[in-house]
């Protein structure tokens, strides 16, 4: 089967965005909309820079008509997967922020201006960046663009707390497993986190210290907490995640804001993310426990709309429980 | 014939007035964890035009659709901030 890898990149780094490559047929959408998911921000695949690509936001409403919010975010990792140098990756985001705070007094009307911003700086040249990875990181520090690194270790995460520090960085760090180490150091920073709340075995030697205390940990300090899973198909594990996370010491209005407000405020998703007068309504009605991953959604509502609740799985469910009378192939 | 344009006039009004309410929406008697307040409580949400248009702890707000939720819990959509929805087929 002939597919495409719309999730990267082989030209562009930093300002490579996924916006455009959205399929709102996807039948993940269907799947996770059924499990009480109403929008997601879609991230690319991490490119061979450490900071590298935009996400963007989306209602997933299955309308092809999409409702979203282009590079509401960029992307980027510190430390242990493969054979990276975690000295080099530093040194390396420390010169690109250094040279995208700089853009701030650059002339950058054209492609062609940027084009000689390029061409002055030695990391943008050695980089080999387009004037759309220029774009992308001038927005940074003149739009406050949030900025997600995936970390785990204790000591990556003080060095990305001091680079927030130093830049002034709208920073937000993803994976975090070790966070119970520097809970103090995070909660000062006020660095929010994207952590999953299952994790508790270490995936690599950056996550000796998981823990399935963590969020409870981190929520007592008053950090802004939010979850993922594994990438999956099945995003909507969060909320089981978010189970986890409340059997083991968290709040379960934390838990829900987790889900649900504290992506919003974090992303900068207007009247999104909360029940009160004025908001979009993206409201779900659970037959049960919400956190509870047997209990299903009675009634999903996007925009104000009733969506079908209809997916893949039930289509295939209902087409062996009807015209029992007939031979399989003769049932629809 | 000004009787006959009035009456005219009152038939679309009457018939947008129909469309509007249609588009209305209250889920009652819900136990609301609305993603702000740690606790829930319990309330009538009034949806109008896409929005809340209303939140009550007494009255039921009048609406064209009423849903009950009595014994159901309701909370914000579910926001997932780290995902590849929508641009990756299979998971390689």
């Amino acid at each position: 089967m002939s597919v495409t890898r719309d999730d990267e990149s082989s030209i562009y780094n930093i300002g490579f965005s996924i916006h455009d490559a959205f399929n709102p047929n996807s039948v993940l959408i269907p799947w996770n909309r059924a499990n009480g998911i109403t929008s997601a921000i879609t991230l690319p695949r991490n490119t061979s820079s450490p900071i590298g690509g935009l996400g963007s936001f989306f209602i997933l409403d299955s309308k092809l008509d999409i409702s979203s919010e282009a590079d509401v975010a960029m992307i980027g990792r510190l430390g242990g997967s493969g054979s990276s140098s975690r000295s080099e990756s530093l040194a390396l985001i420390d010169d690109i922020l250094s040279f995208a705070l700089s853009l701030d007094k650059k002339n950058m009307s054209t492609d062609a201006s940027i084009d000689e911003i390029i061409d002055d700086s030695s990391i943008a040249s050695y980089m080999d960046f387009k004037p759309r990875d220029v774009k992308a990181l001038y927005r940074l520090f003149n739009d406050d663009l949030p900025i997600i690194i995936k970390s785990h270790r204790a000591s990556d995460i003080l060095k990305l707390i001091e680079l927030k520090n130093t830049y002034d960085l709208n920073l937000i760090i993803m994976g975090a497993q070790e966070a119970s180490l520097v809970v103090d150091k995070i909660a000062e920073s006020k660095i929010p986190l994207i952590v999953n709340p299952i994790n508790n075995i270490p995936n690599s030697f950056d996550e000796l210290a998981s823990n399935i205390n963590m969020t409870s940990m981190l929520e007592k300090a008053g950090i802004t907490l939010m979850f993922n899973v594994s990438r999956s198909h099945n995003y909507h594990l969060i909320r089981q995640g978010a189970g986890v996370a409340v059997a083991n010491g968290m709040s379960y209005g934390g838990a829900i804001k987790a889900l649900t407000s504290n992506v919003a405020e974090t992303f900068n998703l207007k009247n999104r993310g909360s029940i009160k007068v004025g908001n979009i309504a993206d409201i779900v009605v659970w037959e049960d426990d919400p956190l509870e991953p047997s209990s299903m959604p009675e009634k999903v509502i996007i925009n104000g709309i009733d969506t079908d609740l209809t997916t893949r799985s039930t289509r295939l469910r209902d087409r062996y429980i009807r015209d029992l009378e007939k031979p399989n192939t003769y049932r629809n | 014939m000004i009787k006959n344009k009035l009456l005219l006039a009152y038939i679309i009004l009457a018939f947008n007035a129909a469309f509007i309410e249609s588009a209305n929406m209250v889920i009652k008697n819900a136990e609301i964890y609305d993603g702000i307040e740690n606790n829930s409580y319990q309330g009538h949400i009034l949806i109008r035009e896409g929005v809340i248009a209303k939140i009550s702890k007494t009255s039921v707000p009048y609406a064209d659709k009423v849903y009950d939720a009595k014994g159901k819990i309701i909370t914000p959509g579910f926001i997932a901030p780290d995902t590849q929805i929508g641009i990756v087929k299979l998971e390689l």
